[in-house]
């Protein structure tokens, strides 16, 4: 029998101890989801408790929203209901780092800052960059697929990701992969889970591959116009240099012009010679370098990682074939010319991924159809990464769905089959 | 429907010449590179998608199971139709679609070879990344149900990294593709999950390949060592000194012994264990790396320590590797290979575990491995004639499948579960991982027609299945 | 439903009603890796299992066992190859695969219809063991080929004929006759070699073996052309004919063996390879097994031999583009590549590009080119396509049977190349008066 809210918290304080059970409307706005705040957050202590709550919710047809850093809470449709924040912040424990296999375990609410830390005392780093580290947590950003510039040289979210626990809708607890960089029994459900983005179980322990701390890490910046920056980017990728990441800047806020960023780290002398032949191509293309290291390395790239991530605007995620990226640019400088408000953009261009962050007014939704038509023409695609609610309301900000939506909403059927978690936030109104 | 009317369909999809019915035509198709056998009833050989999706059809309103294959030349019977049914050749779908150099990718049907892609593009600077050691024969759609490794994998990942889409013949037929041309579809990431999935979730038709750009330097250098544990102890320490070589290999003495004999004055007879060590990237990179892993096995005691010069040292290094399983035959008549993984720094207690089991069992294991990824390849060595041997042998192996497991590892770095493991796949996940997996597995195939009686531990139909040891070829550096 | 059974159950439930004839050792050393696969030509030509190197030895076994009947179907099967051994090469396990589809057809007997058969059996028993008859026919078919008579015939002929007799060469007026059993060394002494004449090259290529004995000549080797040696008999061994292969076989040992040897050389891939194998195909003679053996390691590939004997330079400049064919009873039968490759590289003006696929064979496989002329064209067509993209003015092939078939393509298909045996070349480019000053 389903129980009402009350008496939910109620088994849900009993289960969880009541300090860990939120109930007043003050503190549940802080968990808002596009608008919506909760009814309830859970702070359950360990795997078994999210499995627990998970269950109870389940058994309720309560809604639940998994909550991480809330880095990407603007990410995804406007929720059906939001019920139970399930917040993951007592999930925070180190489980083990085995550097000399170069990959570490942790609870999922651990934040990728406070894991990055402790994985510097051994010389290694996870290898992603995602926008708010301070809060940002593995398991969020395992969840929402978030990358980072160096995806290029060290792979995504979805590569780094070996092993992992989930608690199902279903309240079982299951586990996928392992802790060895080479596995191939069974199917690879970690990947269903990477970028799902909670709806179809909840993510308490992830296993990930690591990397050696480089020795040394500079950058060029080159700046010019554009059609010289991806003449550069062309150069580059043509040629035998292996940098971490390749990042267009768009012009805008304190850029006159575009500029192309280049981050190269490894021993001194490989970064040595890359910023020679780095400043070698700039020259080439006609574009004015200058090299980065320490400090003003270190800012240039916490920006781009930044960029867009504090909701001061309409963010949209376009992928498209790297080849592509030069005409693409070119395209959206164009429809930012002709725009009110100019749009700006920091465009990935070893993995063709472009951040193109738009006003905040309900005209850069005039933006998505645009941008869809131009990633479509390429094979490509387009989300809507953030947007004010009211801007979110009546467009699916995932875009046109593919041809295996079927495929998806039987995945949901069997994983979540009461729709319980994240409702309708996934695309196709998952 | 009757059997008559599915082969009248089949025959109307693909034609009499490639549609198999007779005994001497099908028999040929009951076993793959494994040593398992099972009797297929019908070989179909379509020639273009659209057929594959006809066949699929024909197949569901009879109610046939389907086996995919590629090449046939998986080592776990993930080819092997179990279940009998209809096994579905893509051998005659090999023809890379297209190379676009200027998107890094590549679009090629299931059947083409592995290597044929390198081929391809070596001339422009590009390679494909994942090289099984059979890459001159297994095709791409095999390699992306397998989720194919290679010696390259310890730098570049495996075939799961590197494709980007492929378009699958669902189990009613309907053709859809799963991720796409560029990264982070939007959705559930259904080609990942398909990757890996041994043909129990359907056909690969067409897949979107990445391609790498090829490296400016390469360095190898072997390093022989006079204890083992002095060589596992290196594995460990390159790896946690920062350095991840492109390949990172491991033969013990036993095998040496064999490898002087077949490749001489290479390896040195009397070493206790050897390892060959590459380094990929910028000059200034591979010149430091090699140096540091000189440095480092030194350090850790090694003997002697000889960098390739050139190519052709390069090439002989790299002889004695690859012919390590050819020469196993110098020691015995047969062997049993396992493929077991550990985390790298679980190696020297696993090794000596290896060495543990072989004393318990009587039996010799010789050691040639990718230890790079802590990927074991213990072969264990017997003889079939001897009465009661081959009983050990199968006891051996699983104890060491169990010690790789007990150690934090799985039991199966890059073979996969087909047939032949799913025994033991229950060492790895219980009831509830399974469960999940078998949910999947639903919504692709309700009917549970694809690939019937592979990678879930449930019983075949009709039997049981043993599995047989024998020789493997050099060269395979499985 | 079949039960999945290992292949070793299967081989120990069929054994009892199993063929003992064709249980060989070879069959169990093949582990079904499938390596073979992509470098046989039926198999990428069809991507049939049952077309491959695999797939054959998988047929033989399962017949071995008595799982299946040799029955027509086994035998289109076994007959479709080509016998190049390409796998052979290929294989990591080192499987005899010839020995094993030799000894399946020794019991199927040669392909093709009856009628085709008898023809065969007529050609293989009657004319092949006998120079004198051999040289007969062949006289026969030059004198048909310059009367006209076939281009008369032709428009009677049905297609399949009229293909087989436009594939024929032309049968020239003169056939390889040396003037004495043994000719002498024209430069400083070095060796003693017999060498073999052979069926097809004496008769069709009469000029590849003068040249032969010439460079051998030149490189200071007396030559010993025993009168009593016959054809090497790889035709027979290869369709299944041993009885007539095996006393050829013998008549050439002790042709050879009466003179002190250094070395037996042959010029035709094919014939080179069968008689390294004598010792195999009279392993169970208890008079020849031994001789069979020690004849077998005297016998060199004529490419072979001179590179390993270290030859004269070539003198005379040859400014052409060339490529190089392996012929497959060179390249996997003998495992020799680069030798041939070495001595053209030495000839002065020569530039050597290779083909793709150069080591595939060309489709002409002994008599395949005339029991299964669609595969072989196929092939063929695969072949001269490779060869055009090299700009190749000339095809260097030192086997008859390639010879033979790259001509035909290069009339009925292109490029127009040039198509000329090793020894050809390097007695063009050897200065012949320089080599008979030295006398």
């Amino acid at each position: 029998m389903k129980l009402s809210g009350e008496a939910l918290r109620a088994r849900l304080e009993q289960e969880l101890g009541a300090e860990s059970v939120e109930f007043r409307p003050l503190f549940l706005e802080a968990y808002a989801v596009d608008g919506k705040s909760p009814g309830l957050l859970c702070l359950p202590a360990g795997p078994e408790e999210v499995a627990s709550v998970l269950r109870l919710c389940a058994e309720n047809q309560a809604s639940v929203i998994p909550w991480g850093g809330g880095t990407s809470m603007s990410l995804g449709n406007i929720p059906r209901a939001a019920g139970v924040v399930v917040g993951l912040e007592k999930l925070a424990q180190l489980i083990e780092h085995d550097d000399a296999n170069l990959t570490a375990t942790a609870q999922a609410g651990m934040q990728v800052a406070a894991f990055q830390e402790l994985l510097g005392q051994r010389r290694q780093f996870f290898p992603v960059d995602p926008p708010l580290a301070q809060l940002a947590t593995l398991g969020g950003i395992v969840a929402a697929n978030v990358n980072g510039p160096r995806r290029m040289q060290y792979g995504g979210v979805r590569d780094l990701t070996i092993g992992m626990k989930v608690a199902l809708a279903t309240g079982e607890q299951i586990k996928s992969g392992g802790k060895v960089v080479k596995n191939v029994a069974g199917y690879d459900l970690c990947k269903l889970f990477v970028g799902s983005l909670g709806t179809l179980g909840i993510i308490t322990e992830v296993t990930l591959r690591m990397a050696p701390l480089p020795d040394s890490a500079a950058s060029v910046v080159a700046a010019g116009p554009l059609d010289r920056c991806a003449r550069f980017v062309e150069q580059l990728s043509d040629g035998p240099l292996l940098p971490a990441a390749v990042t267009i800047l768009s012009a805008g806020g304190n850029a006159q012009t575009p500029a192309v960023a280049t981050w190269v780290e490894g021993f001194e002398e490989a970064v040595a010679r890359q910023l020679r032949d780095l400043a070698a191509l700039a020259d080439e293309a006609g574009l004015a370098s200058e090299a980065l290291r320490q400090e003003p390395h270190r800012r240039l790239w916490e920006e781009v990682e930044d960029f867009g991530a504090n909701g001061e605007g309409v963010l949209f995620r376009i992928a498209v074939p790297i080849g592509a990226m030069g005409e693409i640019l070119a395209t959206i400088d164009r429809w930012s010319g002709e725009a009110a408000t100019p749009a700006r953009y920091v465009a990935h261009a070893g993995t063709g991924t472009v951040w193109l962050l738009a006003g905040n007014d309900p005209s850069s939704l005039g933006w998505f159809p645009r941008l869809i038509a131009l990633a479509q023409g390429h094979k490509g695609h387009v989300v809507v990464a953030a947007a004010p609610p009211e801007l979110k309301a009546g467009i699916d900000v995932w875009g046109p769905a593919p041809a295996s939506l079927g495929l998806m909403r039987e995945i949901k059927r069997r994983f979540d089959p009461q729709e319980i978690l994240n409702p309708g936030r996934f695309l196709g109104g998952l | 429907m009757s059997r008559d009317d599915l082969i009248n369909q089949l025959r109307a999809i693909v034609g009499e010449k490639y549609l198999l019915l007779e005994k001497e035509d099908v028999i040929v198709y009951e076993q793959d590179g494994s040593i398992l056998q099972a009797m297929p009833e019908i070989v179909v050989l379509p020639g273009n998608a659209g057929e594959v999706a006809e066949v699929v059809k024909a197949a569901k309103r009879a109610g046939a199971p389907i086996v995919p294959r590629g090449s046939g030349t998986g080592l776990a019977g993930g080819a092997v139709p179990a279940e009998g049914g209809i096994v579905l050749s893509l051998a005659r779908l090999n023809r890379i679609l297209e190379i676009d150099l200027k998107n890094r990718l590549a679009v090629v049907e299931p059947g083409v070879i592995n290597l044929d892609v390198s081929k391809a593009i070596a001339q422009d600077g590009f390679f494909y990344a994942p090289d099984p050691s059979s890459q001159a024969a297994c095709s791409i759609g095999g390699n992306v149900a397998n989720n194919s490794g290679g010696p390259h994998t310890l730098a570049y990942g495996v075939t799961t990294n590197h494709v980007l889409g492929v378009e699958v013949v669902l189990d009613d037929g309907r053709v859809v593709w799963l991720g796409g041309r560029v990264a982070d579809s939007p959705g559930y990431d259904l080609c990942g999950v398909f990757v890996g999935s041994e043909g129990t979730m359907g056909i690969v038709t067409k897949a979107a390949v990445r391609l790498m750009r090829t490296r400016e330097s390469v360095r190898t250098l072997l390093a022989v060592f006079d204890r083992t544990e002095a060589a596992t102890k290196t594995v460990v320490d390159v790896t946690a000194a920062g350095i991840i070589p492109a390949a990172l290999e491991m033969m013990d003495r036993l095998t040496i012994s064999a490898v002087a004999q077949a490749v001489p004055g290479v390896y040195p007879r009397d070493a206790e264990a050897v390892l060959l060590v590459e380094v990929e990237g910028l000059t200034e990179t591979t010149e430091r790396a090699i140096r540091l892993v000189q440095t480092i096995c030194e350090r850790s005691g090694a003997r002697e320590v000889r960098i390739a010069a050139n190519q052709a040292e390069r090439q002989l290094l790299w002889k004695g590797r690859k012919e390590a399983f050819g020469a196993m035959g110098l020691l015995a008549p047969n062997y049993y290979v396992q493929d077991g993984v550990v985390p790298r720094s679980r190696l020297p207690e696993i090794m000596k575990q290896v060495a543990e089991i072989g004393e318990r069992y009587r039996l010799r294991i010789a050691n040639v491995f990718h230890a790079g990824d802590g990927n074991l390849h213990p072969n264990i060595l017997f003889d079939m004639r001897a009465p009661g041997e081959l009983d050990r042998v199968i006891e051996a192996g699983a104890a060491i499948l169990k010690a790789c497991v007990d150690a934090g590892g799985s039991i199966t770095g890059e073979h996969g579960i087909g047939l032949e493991k799913k025994a033991y796949i229950g060492l790895l996940f219980n009831e509830y991982d399974l469960e999940a997996m078998a949910r999947v597995r639903r919504v692709f195939d309700p009917e549970g027609r694809f690939n019937p009686a592979k990678l879930f531990p449930t019983p075949v139909s009709c039997g049981e299945v043993r599995r047989q040891p024998q020789t493997i070829p050099a060269g395979l550096w499985i | 439903m079949e039960r999945a059974l290992t292949q070793t159950e299967a081989s120990i439930e069929a054994k009892v009603s199993g063929l003992p004839a064709l249980d060989i050792p070879e069959l169990y050393q093949c582990v079904h890796c499938g390596l073979c696969l992509d470098q046989c030509p039926t198999y990428r030509a069809l991507h049939i299992e049952s077309e491959s190197p695999r797939g054959r030895i998988h047929l033989v076994r399962a017949a071995a066992e008595g799982r299946i009947e040799l029955n027509e179907r086994f035998a289109s099967h076994l007959n479709l190859c080509l016998m190049c051994r390409a796998c052979e090469s290929a294989c990591p396990s080192g499987v005899q695969y010839g020995r094993i589809a030799e000894a399946a057809r020794e019991i199927l007997g040669p392909p093709g219809s009856p009628l085709a058969r008898a023809v065969q059996r007529a050609a293989f028993q009657y004319l092949l063991p006998s120079p004198l008859r051999l040289r007969i026919a062949a006289r026969l078919l030059g004198f048909y080929q310059r009367s006209g008579l076939g281009r008369l015939l032709e428009l009677a002929l049905p297609e399949r004929l009229r293909e087989m007799q436009s594939m024929m060469p032309a049968v020239p007026r003169r056939f390889f006759n040396p003037r004495s059993e043994v000719m002498p060394a024209i430069a400083k002494n070095r060796a003693r070699v017999g060498m073999l004449s052979g069926c097809v090259m004496s008769v069709l290529f009469p000029e590849v073996n003068e040249a032969t004995l010439r460079v051998l000549r030149l490189n200071g080797c007396d030559v010993v052309l025993p009168k009593k040696q016959l054809c090497c008999g790889a035709l027979n061994v290869h369709n299944g004919e041993t009885v007539t292969a095996k006393a050829m076989a013998r008549q050439n040992i002790d042709a050879f063996l009466e003179s002190k040897l250094d070395a037996v050389v042959v010029n035709a891939a094919g014939c080179g390879a069968a008689m390294k194998e004598y010792g195999h195909l009279l392993r169970d003679d208890p008079a020849y097994a031994e001789k069979a053996e020690r004849f077998g390691r005297l016998v060199k590939d004529a490419g072979e031999y001179l590179f390993e004997l270290g030859p004269r330079a070539p003198q005379r400049p040859i400014e052409r583009v060339v490529t190089y064919q392996d012929p497959c009873h060179l390249a996997h039968g003998q495992k020799i590549r680069s030798q041939p490759r070495e001595l053209l590289k030495a000839i002065p003006g020569i530039e050597l590009r290779e083909m793709n696929g150069a080591d595939r064979c060309c489709g002409s496989a002994g008599i395949y080119n005339l029991t299964h002329p669609e595969m072989s064209q196929e092939l063929l067509q695969e072949k001269m396509a490779a060869i055009a993209e090299t700009s190749a003015e000339i095809v260097v092939a030192p086997n008859p049977g390639c010879m033979l078939q790259l001509r035909y393509g290069a009339k009925r298909y292109g490029p127009p190349v040039e198509v000329l045996h090793l020894m050809d070349l390097l007695d063009r480019a050897y200065d012949a008066n320089q080599g008979f000053s030295l006398r």
